[in-house]
């Protein structure tokens, strides 16, 4: 776009001419550029400089003269730069008053200025420029005589006082308030509507005239027409009219078209020249009206209409490269159109295209396509070139004819210019000649630079978004050019990256062309490698279907893609690989040979192009194996060359470096070759190692590994001759993936392996096992642990067929239920919250065993633990004792490992290990109850008692000063027996608070508790203080297991109960009955019931007493009476027992008044037994 | 009138199954390989816009010069219930330079009515 002239890249800008009064020229061009629409200025200083304009020609040269040619190719900058539409003669007010002679010769002026446009519609204005000062000083009489002089209208003189800011000032104050600039500027305004008005008049008159020949048909040829409608249109560009301008642009072009064919004005060949040139000029300013109007659909439906009209008008055969040069340039300025052009509001323009009956496609939208095409044609372009240049033998490099054509005045022509008495003649030109200027001129130029420079836009464009197979092709094409241009290296980068996509996606064809350049490149750069790889690339390729050997014309450097030329590339590359073959660069004037300074090597792993060339599939037929023992393993290679290869040698390389072994050819001398065989290593030879085309072949040995872990069979190797290696990484048969580009051939398909289950999921790697533990480990159980005692488990080792050396014992507590070993809450790590604990582990120290402890590694923490195991002989044995800890009930996994390794030399590499795992319940032993008594038929009275508060969460009451009991009961939780040692209470507070007895009781003889049973003991208590949180004390139980597992010396464990708190109290009133333990039929007896009264208030109580009949009684039935403060009052009866055996005795019931509280003695503490007659037995007192 | 056709089918991923030159225009070499390019580089405007109309046939959905490239996209989200996974989104294309539009399209429905039987028969397994 660039190389097309200003005027026509610009939309056409109204253009005025100042004449006279330099100084304000400035002021006046600035504003009027300034505008919007702008006008230009043309600036004459003087009115000398008229003649500048061009005079108007004589209408009489026309229409006798043949036309010749259409547009004239200065026609629009004339209009654009010289030939104004408004004429401003510019005066000063000294002009006007000035003398007479001065003022003649500015009416002198002004006659030559009318002259000078006379024949021409430009519009004459008057511009006045005065000062503020002298403004009214102008004489009236001299303006009106200029006026009349300069045949203007009023309103086209202007006065125009751009000074003078203190004089504007005042007529600020007296007129409207505006401000100075602001005045100016309105002085500008006006001369700017004056001028706009006058050119658009001028604009319009103009394109009327020309309008109106086109309406009446007034030209006598189809060029004169495309003229006009050319002029017309440009005219209405100048008014800004849009829509006529299209309108106009687009009768040019369909007049062109009839053209093309009819016009004989000029020798073929240059006519279509002339004709496209002009094509070209209306169809570009037609696009850029609808693309800059936003009509981007009706820009590329025109374009394509553009483009199909014009693609097979070929022209004549010798200077077809100027039709792909053409057409070329119609892309690449469509291209850069259509990225530049922003859609302008402001410029409306009607869509006037019909609608397309095949929408464009997507990329017809974006300029890449455009410029992708351009290249496209300039390619050709530059074939037909250097095909005329090589038909035509007389273009020198200097041709002195060529130099003097230059371009002629009418649009796509060129004429001669000859030199005659100082004088330049245009002379037009044959055909010929123009041929031969044309030859000449493309022969000047590179084109392979500006086909990179476009595709390499569009590849950057079609890449930005994210069309990667666009740009493929895009960059396919660059690619092509730097190989044309010997680039090799920017050629080689280009194809690689469009190599891989192509063999990604499978694309054979494609892929078979590319690596056919790639390998022309390698070739170029004297790569051996490079071109070895492509080659047998290549040669493994699938055979394309359809290619025929006869069409082998037009083709990359690669040829068709046949079996044959696979076959010869197979052959190239082998011989070069044998050294046989020198690759030569004839550009870079270098020989690269394979020998034994360069040998070749190639590395062919997972994801290598060149798996179908060799691919190695390595099986074991076990997937484990017993250290030493044999294995079979089988190696499968299969080729897709088209050719047999013939492998001299095979490496199979493993993990373990001792497995590695090689595989000679029986058939081959293997000279040359020895070199790579290491001393030690095995070697074996195959009857022959011939890969034939899609064949597997198959090789099966044995393989034995010593040392237990993986073996890998890591790479296969092959060597082609002495100088040739190509290493490829083993793969299993289970994870083969197929090349996409053979996956859909028509081919027989082949198992890797003859056993069908081993070739679907044999592996590349064998497990080699551990050989067996023949060491015992045990672990002796002894039932379920007791919260509180250090559980001890012996751990024995004891070898049988292996001697442990290095050994280490590792220990792992787990919860198993799955969760740690702490408490829920395991903020701190403390012992406190871990539930089970290991706390030692000691080992039994052989005698005669010298080893420093320090030898021995022994790392403990709470559910972890290592130790090392001393070395032992076969047969020897070694045991070590575990100490666990439960602090809470809780079930655990105890986890044991033993590793060592049977031979001292090598400790490191080969350990056996031996587990075990033991579950352990740990469960409480001993479980501790209590509970409170009164003494027999005695009931205090506690206040707190009477109070209706619900008893749950109330401490137990005691009585103060009163003597109670309590029960401490003990029961065997656990599974064993136990021996109960000792009980004791351990008080709190000062012992003065409280007596408790026994304080300690050691059994004399261990009490025996059996699993279940319930072992009691009384104590009594003795509250001394009034407290209602009397802290009682700790109950601790020192017990041992019944029956001792392990002679644990010490055994002993103590469970501690905290008894509640209690609250003592006064009683207020004792009531304690009193009779004797029996009574004999008929023999009276006393029940006397005293009721104490220990407050300091007189309490009234009510008693009564219950008839029985197995009693007679004597005694107040029912009465009430005073008890004086701390003193006490008995009832007494005397009771008659009238019947035998147990009896009730009569329910004597006591109510205080004061507090409402009444006592029923319980049923148990008011019987008596009666028998018939004193026993004879010897009845001590108390015994009841 | 000579024409122009080359025709592929297109596996999920993007890989050719099936090329002929289909044309009554003598055959070239470099034509296959050029047509083969403009193929491949149309099937970035078939990945796009595939997934934007529910119609299979979508016509002259690019164009070289005087070649215009017409695809039918099998109905991938429909057959995967009932067919097998192999035929799920393949692209038919067609490089042709006559504008017949519906003998295209019928060429095409004929076509994947085949390929349809073709992969339909079991153990025949293209993948």
């Amino acid at each position: 776009m660039e190389e097309y002239p200003e005027e026509l890249r610009t939309p056409p800008v109204a253009l005025t001419c100042l004449v006279g009064c330099p100084e304000v020229h400035p002021l006046i061009t600035a504003y009027l550029h300034s505008q919007q629409p702008p006008i230009n200025a043309i600036a004459l200083p003087d009115f000398s400089n008229i003649p500048v304009i061009p005079p108007k020609k004589s209408p009489t040269d026309t229409p006798s003269a043949p036309l010749a040619g259409i547009i004239k190719r200065d026609w629009l900058s004339k209009h654009r730069t010289r030939i104004p539409a408004v004429l401003a003669a510019i005066f000063t007010s000294c002009d006007l008053s000035a003398d007479p002679a001065h003022w003649l010769q500015l009416c002198s002026h002004l006659d030559n200025l009318k002259a000078s446009i006379r024949g021409r519609n430009i519009k004459l204005v008057l511009l006045l420029v005065t000062n503020w000062d002298n403004k009214d000083d102008t004489s009236e009489e001299r303006i009106l005589a200029l006026r009349k002089r300069a045949e203007v209208d009023l309103k086209n003189l202007i006065i125009f006082v751009p000074d003078h800011e203190e004089e504007l000032q005042k007529s600020l104050n007296r007129q409207v308030p505006i401000e100075v600039f602001g005045l100016t500027s309105i002085i500008f305004l006006k001369v700017w509507t004056v001028f706009g008005e006058l050119a658009a008049t001028y604009y319009r008159d103009e394109g009327r005239r020309v309008r109106s020949r086109l309406e009446k048909k007034n030209y006598t040829s189809i060029e004169l027409y495309i003229r006009y409608c050319f002029k017309v249109a440009i005219y209405a560009e100048f008014r800004r009219d849009w829509l006529e301008a299209l309108k106009f642009y687009e009768d040019a072009y369909h007049g062109l078209r009839e053209m093309v064919g009819t016009s004989t004005r000029m020798p073929p060949i240059q006519r279509l020249v002339e004709i496209k040139a002009v094509a070209e000029q209306l169809h570009f300013k037609m696009s850029t009206l609808l693309l800059h109007g936003g009509k981007v659909l009706e820009a590329i439906m025109w374009f394509r209409q553009h483009t199909a009209n014009y693609r097979k008008l070929v022209g004549s055969p010798e200077v077809i490269f100027l039709h792909w040069e053409w057409l070329s340039r119609q892309y690449m300025v469509f291209a850069q159109l259509l990225e530049t052009s922003s859609p302008n509001d402001a410029l409306y323009v009607p869509s006037t295209a019909s609608v397309p009956e095949e929408k464009p496609t997507e990329w017809e939208f974006y300029p890449a396509y455009y410029y992708q095409l351009a290249a496209t044609y300039m390619k050709e372009k530059n074939t037909c070139l250097e095909f005329a240049l090589s038909m035509s033998v007389d273009v020198g490099p200097i041709d002195g004819s060529a130099e003097s054509v230059v371009a002629s005045a009418y649009l796509g022509q060129y004429s001669r210019l000859l030199e005659h008495e100082d004088t330049f003649i245009m002379q037009p030109l044959t055909d010929e000649e123009y041929a031969h200027y044309a030859l000449a001129e493309g022969k000047r130029f590179q084109d392979s630079f500006e086909i990179i420079a476009l595709l390499k836009k569009s590849f950057e464009a079609y890449s930005s978004s994210k069309a990667e197979r666009a740009a493929a092709y895009c960059g396919l094409q660059m690619a092509r050019e730097y190989f044309c241009l010997n680039d090799f290296s920017n050629a080689k980068q280009m194809f690689d990256s469009v190599a891989n996509l192509y063999r990604r996606e499978g694309w054979l064809l494609s892929l078979w062309e590319v690596l056919g350049y790639l390998r022309e490149c390698s070739k170029g750069m004297s790569s051996a490698k490079d071109f070895i790889e492509y080659s047998l690339e290549m040669a493994s390729l699938p055979e394309a279907t359809g290619s025929v050997e006869s069409f082998a014309n037009g083709c990359g450097p690669a040829g068709p893609a046949t079996h044959s030329e696979r076959e010869k590339i197979h052959k190239e590359a082998f011989e070069v690989s044998r050294g046989e073959l020198t690759l030569n660069s004839d550009e870079q004037n270098s020989a690269f040979k394979v020998n034994t300074d360069n040998p070749l090597y190639l590395e062919i792993d997972l994801i290598s192009p060149l798996r179908a060339t060799l691919i190695p599939l390595v099986a074991f037929h076990h997937p484990t194996v017993k250290p030493g023992a044999p294995s079979l393993i089988t190696i499968s290679l299969r080729s897709q060359l088209p050719i047999n290869v013939e492998i001299d040698q095979l490496e199979v390389q493993f993990n373990q470096s001792e497995c590695n072994f090689i595989i000679s050819n029986g058939q081959k001398p293997q000279t040359g070759l020895n070199s790579n065989i290491q001393p030690g290593h095995r070697v074996e030879t195959a009857p022959d190692l011939v890969l034939a085309t899609n064949k597997w072949l198959r090789l099966t040995y044995e393989i034995k590994s010593d040392l237990s872990g993986k073996l890998e069979c890591i790479y296969v190797i092959a060597r082609i001759g002495p100088n040739f290696t190509i290493c490829c990484r083993a793969e299993s048969p289970a994870s083969m993936n197929d090349s996409p580009l053979w996956k859909f051939e028509n081919l027989l398909e082949t198992i890797p392996i003859k056993d069908p289950g081993l070739a679907l999921s044999g592996q590349k790697a064998i497990q080699v096992e551990e050989p067996d533990p023949q060491v015992d480990l045990i672990l002796g159980s002894s039932g379920p642990a007791l919260v509180g005692e250090s559980f001890i488990l012996p751990v024995t080792v004891s070898s049988k067929g292996h001697a442990v050396h290095s050994g280490e014992l590792k220990i792992n507590l787990v919860d198993t239920r799955g969760g740690g070993l702490l408490s829920p809450r395991e903020e701190p790590f403390s012992s406190d919250n871990l539930h089970v604990e290991l706390v030692d582990m000691s080992c039994d120290t052989p005698g005669d065993q010298s080893e420093a402890p320090s030898d021995n590694i022994q790392k403990i923490q709470p559910s972890f633990g290592l130790i090392s195991v001393p070395s032992l002989g076969v047969g020897e044995s070694w045991s070590c004792k575990l100490k666990i800890k439960w602090n809470r009930p809780k079930p655990i996994m105890l986890y044991v490992s033993l590793g060592y390794s049977p031979q001292s030399d090598e400790p490191s590499l080969q350990k056996v290990h031996v587990h075990k795992s033991l579950q352990i319940e740990g469960k409480t032993a001993v479980a501790i109850n209590h509970w409170y008594m009164l003494p027999f038929r005695q009931d205090p009275l506690l206040l707190s008692k009477l109070k209706s508060v619900s008893e749950t969460d109330q401490a137990p009451s005691l009585a103060l000063n009163e003597k109670t009991m309590f029960i401490i009961s003990v029961k065997n939780c656990s599974e064993v027996p136990l021996k109960l040692l000792s009980m004791s209470i351990e008080t709190e507070e000062k012992s003065s608070a409280c007596t408790i007895q026994p304080q300690q009781e050691e059994f004399r003889e261990a009490v025996v508790n059996m699993p279940g049973e319930e072992f009691k003991k009384v104590f009594t208590i003795f509250p001394k203080v009034n407290s209602s949180k009397l802290k009682i004390g700790t109950v601790s139980l020192r017990w041992e297991r019944g029956e001792q597992p392990h002679s644990n010396t010490n055994a002993s464990q103590v469970t501690k109960h905290r008894l509640p708190d209690v609250s003592v109290e006064l009683p207020l009133l004792v009531v304690s009955s009193e009779c004797p333990p029996h009574a004999f039929l008929g023999s009276p007896f006393l029940y006397s019931v005293k009721i104490l009264n220990q407050t300091e208030m007189l309490q009234e109580i009510k008693c009564s007493i219950s008839d029985s009949q197995s009693f007679v009684l004597s005694g107040p039935h029912s009465d009430t009476m005073l008890v004086l403060p701390r003193s006490a009052q008995v009832l007494a009866y005397m009771l008659v027992p009238l019947g035998l055996g147990s009896l009730q005795l009569p329910r004597v019931s006591v109510t205080s008044v004061r507090y409402s509280a009444g006592l029923q003695p319980s049923t148990g503490s008011s019987l008596v037994f009666v028998y018939p007659a004193k026993p004879h037995i010897d009845l001590k007192p108390g015994d009841a | 009138m000579a024409s122009t056709a080359c025709f592929m089918i297109v596996s999920k991923n993007d890989i050719p199954i099936y090329e002929a030159e289909v044309g009554t225009v003598p055959k070239k070499e470099d034509a296959a390989h050029q047509h083969q390019f403009i193929l491949h580089a149309a099937l970035d405007i078939v990945q796009d816009t595939a997934w934007t109309t529910s119609a299979m046939f979508l016509k002259a959905i690019d164009r070289f010069n005087d070649l215009v490239v017409s695809v039918y996209v099998t109905a991938g989200h429909i057959l995967s219930f009932v067919m097998s996974d192999f035929i799920i989104h393949t692209r038919l294309m067609l490089l042709h330079d006559s504008r017949n539009e519906d003998g295209i399209k019928s060429f095409f429905q004929e076509v994947h009515e085949l390929y349809i039987k073709a992969s339909s028969v079991m153990f025949y397994n293209l993948i």
